[in-house]
């Protein structure tokens, strides 16, 4: 029998002296892990405060995350900052609550979502941007598709986002029927499919994002929002519905993790300063998404740019 | 043999009076089931997490402590990997400050790598390795490639290790494999989504729990092969080492596990496949690497990229299965003279010149990014304009499927009552295997219904059906048209390859880019991953018919067709029916991917789970889709045995 044995008597004594530079290893300075989300909205600012820190002094890794997912690795000490939208509201406030995430405030980072629509559209549904308008016959059936008739479609977030879509529906009375979208880019695919062919479509729009900041349309105007109107039906045009008005949305909001904030209290100072406007948002978003630029190099000529800016943040 | 077609027909029959009986004059609870009666296991199983993942302690140690020391154990030759490859180590060395050792750069490697190649499996290999490699330089994927090749190949190691273990235990008392063989079918099919959560507790969120999740889903294969290829072997092998005086250990190390090299080797090479058709879940807990590149492209619209990146992995799968298949068929040769000592140095030596050059002139590193390429834009261009110029099809396709299809499928099923359905079932297996069966098939829906998940469970065996149905068909045709013209067979075997290579998220780009959201996007997906299945095996059955048969058909005068109807297709029944089996699985592998387009069964449970850290909300559903595809599974390999029974064949 000439076979081999399996496991050559080098492998066990190669594998302990490749091993061996591990005992001469050190961490020295703690690296800050900034979360990613493969988002060109929630990233830019997230590269920008990157290089902020790394000019600071502060070594710096962009560790790439699934956004929920994200969260939890945030609250165990895996990734140190986060970027919480104010629709997954509820998931944040939950990683505070661990008391082992701290918010650190907003961004300035100014979030609008809605019910998005092309401008298009209102040849259809005539009234728009009114929410009366969807209550039109003509208008429903101009937005249904084979799978939703006799409703509409409305392309909704995925399931995981707190939209309030269903309870909105529910208390305006509208024949539309929701459609999750399963992941965010599912959802911008099928608006900007629509979108390019001028089909009537109608669904879940946020900014800044390229697509919605960028592309001809609007958001359906429901009352505006008022806490009262989600707990008390007397509020609002319908008498005995809550949910009638629009989504509550602000800021992006900053969340690090609280053993991070006390190992490098200078970077927390920094993340707690660190606030952006839309419009530099926007054209960070611009860059990368349209003309095909790096993060890097976007948030490196940002830093450049802009060094009043992020000065003062640092001590 | 007609008593027991006799006896099918009976049983037939009493389902079809249940069936329209039930419609007139069942109660409301048996065609709902009450809601007052399911039991809230998620509560129970999130409570238990919370418990195990931030309270449970043993000895002094708390649970997650340990499994945290276990992930910092994994992640040092993880880290050992990712430095020689990409980045790099940082030494503090006492007395001597810093030391920065630089990794090794890109030429040094690809010129290691080919000469392996070359050595392992001649010059196509090599081939195909220097192309992989120039593929990753070309498209700017290199850095991401080596990551993915880091964490593959070290989960791939684990794997191995553990799915031998596991198999030798299982040889060793059979009635212990028997339970482990049940065990790594629920592995096997329970999609990957639903225990991301809980590993992400105890092992954090990084490259550890994606080597975790990725050795979970990749290696029973490993552990059944072992088993089986031990089995296998002839009594005579361990005589010989018992004769030879072998200690227990001895024997199984050095006689009768080299002994069964081949199937270790065939085990080995499915972990290869099966650890990269991981790698995009496993960048959601943060793999990185391609895998990541995969679904940023696809989370940003960027479909050129996702696809160049999804290519790159299954290329990197092509040479991998190329590579270990070499290996495997290589026999050590102890006529051929040992390599020359300076030849020996040949590759060490190319290496340590990389790492000098990577110090002395780091741009040497670093692949020119003048040669470098994207078809990104084209393609996103080219995706755009098709849906544009393509609409009118397009809208008639998806809406007549969904309008005649889909929608009347989905409501007849999510109409029927589940006292219906269960009985039904059951009865089916009865009828198929017996009462065992029948139990398992009663367990099962009732685990289901008693969890609650009926509607939603309704919802993706609707899809599954669908689809199953449509690739069986498309498949079986193409299948017989290619095995029924021999020169077809290489190209067409080829493109199968590919295709079952490309990760399932892959499939998804073009799909939503045309099709949009919903159960119509999905059921395309589903058929094109599960139809190459079909196709392969049922042109493989055709081929493989016995020549002295078709001679025998054409001597007594059968036209094509009769030939084709009364031997070559009985023939290759076992295999086609095989395809079926493996084709309904791939249904049910690519349904929990389609929940990203939208689509709303259990697999939209599993992916909700997976968003909002729910432990037992994803667990149960995702038990619910394994359970549901190992009852198809077995439902099908009965019936084909029935079949077989019927024409005569062993």
């Amino acid at each position: 029998m000439t076979t081999k044995p399996i496991f050559p008597a080098k492998v066990p004594a190669l594998l302990a002296l490749a091993l061996l530079p591990f005992a001469a290893m050190a961490e020295d300075a703690p690296v800050l892990k900034l979360t990613v989300i493969n988002s060109s909205e929630t990233d830019v600012p997230t590269y920008i405060l990157g290089h902020v820190l790394q000019k600071a002094g502060f070594q710096v890794e962009f560790v790439s995350a699934d956004y929920t997912a994200g969260l939890t690795g945030l609250a165990q000490g895996d990734l140190d900052t986060f970027m919480c939208w104010d629709t997954t509201w509820d998931a944040c406030q939950k990683a505070v609550a661990t008391g082992d995430v701290i918010n650190a405030g907003s961004s300035g980072i100014a979030v609008r979502e809605g019910w998005w629509y092309p401008s298009y559209l209102e040849a259809s549904c005539p009234g728009l941007p009114d929410y009366k308008a969807l209550l039109q016959e003509s208008c429903i059936k101009a937005l249904a598709t084979a799978e939703t008739e006799p409703k509409a479609q409305f392309v909704a977030a995925p399931a995981d986002w707190i939209t309030y879509v269903p309870e909105t529906i529910k208390a305006f009375g509208l024949a539309v029927e929701p459609i999750t979208s399963g992941s965010s880019g599912a959802l911008i695919a099928t608006i900007k499919g629509a979108y390019d062919r001028k089909a009537p479509i109608m669904g879940w729009g946020y900014s800044p994002h390229w697509f919605f900041d960028k592309a001809e349309g609007n958001y359906v105007a429901f009352p505006p929002y008022e806490p009262a109107c989600f707990t008390d039906p007397a509020w609002g045009p319908i008498p005995d519905k809550t949910h009638d008005c629009t989504t509550p949305s602000g800021f992006l909001w900053k969340l690090m993790n609280r053993e991070a904030s006390l190992a490098a209290p200078g970077a927390a100072r920094i993340f707690y300063l660190f606030t952006l406007d839309a419009k530099t948002v926007a054209d960070g978003m611009e860059k990368i998404d349209v003309q095909g630029q790096s993060y890097d190099q976007m948030a490196e000529d940002w830093v450049n740019a802009n060094e009043a800016t992020w000065k003062p943040w640092l001590r | 043999m007609t008593n027991l077609r006799h006896r099918n027909m009976v049983w037939i029959g009493i389902v079809a009076v249940f069936v329209i009986f039930g419609w007139m004059f069942l109660p409301d609870q048996a065609r709902r089931f009450p809601d007052d009666l399911t039991f809230d296991l998620a509560g129970y199983i999130n409570q238990f997490f919370n418990w195990l993942a931030r309270r449970a302690a043993i000895g002094p140690f708390a649970v997650k402590d340990i499994t945290r020391a276990l992930a910092a154990a994994i992640e040092l030759p993880l880290d050992l990997v990712r430095g020689l490859l990409i980045k790099g180590f940082r030494l503090r060395l006492p007395g001597l400050g810093h030391v920065e050792i630089a990794a090794f750069p890109w030429w040094a490697l690809t010129a290691v790598w080919v000469m392996l190649a070359h050595r392992l499996g001649g010059r196509g290999a090599a081939f195909l390795v220097l192309g992989s490699c120039a593929y990753f330089l070309v498209f700017d994927l290199w850095e991401s490639a080596m990551l993915t090749l880091a964490s593959v190949s070290l989960s791939v190691v684990v794997g191995m290790m553990l799915g031998l273990f596991l198999g030798i235990w299982a040889y060793r008392r059979p009635r212990l494999g028997a339970a482990l063989t049940v065990i790594y079918d629920i592995m096997q099919t329970m999609p990957v989504f639903s225990y991301l959560v809980p590993i992400l507790l105890f092992f954090g969120f990084g490259p550890v729990s994606a080597l975790v999740a990725t050795v979970i889903y990749a290696m029973p294969p490993m552990a059944r092969n072992t088993t089986l290829a031990l089995r296998r072997l002839p009594g005579s092998a361990s005589d010989l080492a018992t004769m030879a005086g072998c200690t227990s250990r001895q024997s199984m190390w050095l006689v009768l596990l080299p002994s069964a090299r081949n199937g270790l080797l065939s085990g080995l090479n499915q972990v290869i496949m099966l650890s990269l058709s991981a790698v995009i879940i496993a960048s959601i807990i943060g793999a990185g690497g391609l895998g990541n590149d995969v679904l940023q492209g696809l989370k940003s619209m960027r479909l050129g990229r996702a696809l160049e990146a999804g290519l790159a992995i299954t290329l990197m799968a092509i040479t991998l299965d190329r590579l270990s298949r070499a290996a495997a068929g290589q026999r050590r040769d102890n006529l051929r003279a040992a390599p020359s000592f300076s030849r020996r140095l040949v590759m060490p030596g190319i290496l340590l010149i990389g790492l000098a050059a990577a110090h002395i002139a780091p741009e040497l590193g670093k692949f020119p990014p003048a040669l470098t390429l994207s078809t990104g834009g084209l393609i996103d261009a080219g995706v755009a304009w098709l849906n544009v110029a393509l609409q009118g099809p397009i809208n008639l396709l998806s809406d007549g499927t969904v309008r005649l299809i889909l929608r009347p499928v989905k409501e007849a099923l999510l109409a029927l009552p589940w006292l219906v359905v269960v009985l039904a079932c059951a009865m089916a297996a009865y009828a198929l295997q017996g009462l065992r069966l029948a139990v398992v098939a009663g367990v099962i829906l009732g685990f289901i219904l008693l969890t609650g998940y009926w509607d939603q469970a309704m919802i993706s065996l609707y899809l599954v059906l669908v689809s199953t149905v449509i690739a069986m068909l498309a498949g079986f045709l193409v299948g017989i048209a290619v095995g029924l013209r021999p020169w077809l067979n290489r190209p067409v075997t080829l493109i199968i390859d590919t295709l079952q290579t490309l990760p399932t998220f892959v499939y998804l780009i073009p799909v939503v880019m045309l099709f949009g959201l919903g159960d119509f996007p999905a059921l395309i997906a589903i058929v094109l991953y599960a139809l190459p299945v079909m196709i392969r095996y049922t042109k493989d059955g055709i081929i493989n018919v016995p020549h002295s048969l078709i001679e025998a058909a054409d001597m007594a005068g059968c036209s094509p067709r009769q030939r084709l109807t009364f031997v070559q297709l009985p023939q290759a029944l076992p295999e086609i029916l095989l395809g079926v089996s493996q084709t309904i699985l791939m249904a049910f592998s690519m349904l929990v991917i389609t929940s990203l387009v939208g689509t709303r069964g259990l697999e939209q449970d599993v992916l909700v789970a997976v968003s909002k850290a729910k432990v037992g909300e994803g667990l149960i559903a995702g038990t619910a889709i394994s359970l549901l595809s190992i009852l198809a599974d077995r439902l099908v390999t009965q019936a084909s045995k029935r079949l077989r029974g019927h024409l005569g064949q062993a």
